[in-house]
């Protein structure tokens, strides 16, 4: 899993059934700092995330379709949740 | 991979759009054409994609052995 910033939305009137209900969005990688991280990347949404929230992303597509509760859906890229905050302890 | 239709497809990078990476072949299950932008799932969750779809009748069609399929036909999109 890795943490992540919606940055933008996707529309695609067809798509495959499976993904039928689900959002699209783009997300960016966060390093440790919070600061962008990596290239953006298209990512499913059933938790109801919006542009600008934090967001912790699975990248694993058997975990993947558990949180959407669909076994057959074609997809590895999903928001598992909305991140509030993200605390780093500066002595480690 | 009988009757599938696969498409040589070039992926693009989200924000720039520019060509990312190198060409490759994917099968197909939306109806998509040369010229449109598309997104897809690699490796296993390719097969997925055919698995028990068929056109939404849920007939058990032995899947293709692909390693790639491309899942939606992109309308358009927006950053903020």
């Amino acid at each position: 899993m890795f943490v992540a910033k919606i940055i933008g939305n996707v529309w695609a009137t067809r798509k495959h059934p499976g993904l039928k209900s689900a959002t699209l969005l783009l997300a960016k990688p966060l390093d440790a700092e919070g600061k962008p991280a990596g290239e953006a990347q298209l990512v499913i949404d059933n938790q109801g995330a919006g542009v600008g929230d934090t967001v912790l992303i699975v990248d694993e597509g058997g975990s993947a379709r558990k949180i959407l509760k669909n076994s057959k859906a074609p997809v590895r890229t999903v928001v598992a949740g909305i991140v509030d905050k993200v605390h780093i302890d500066k002595r480690g | 991979m009988e009757s599938k239709t696969l498409l040589l497809i070039q992926p693009l990078d989200w924000e720039t759009d520019k060509p990312a990476g190198d060409p490759l072949v994917a099968g197909d299950t939306v109806g998509a054409g040369a010229g449109e932008t598309v997104f897809f799932v690699a490796s296993r969750e390719a097969i997925l994609a055919f698995e028990g779809w068929e056109g939404e009748t849920a007939v058990k069609a032995a899947p293709p052995p692909v390693d790639a399929a491309i899942v939606g036909i992109i309308d358009g999109k927006k950053f903020n």
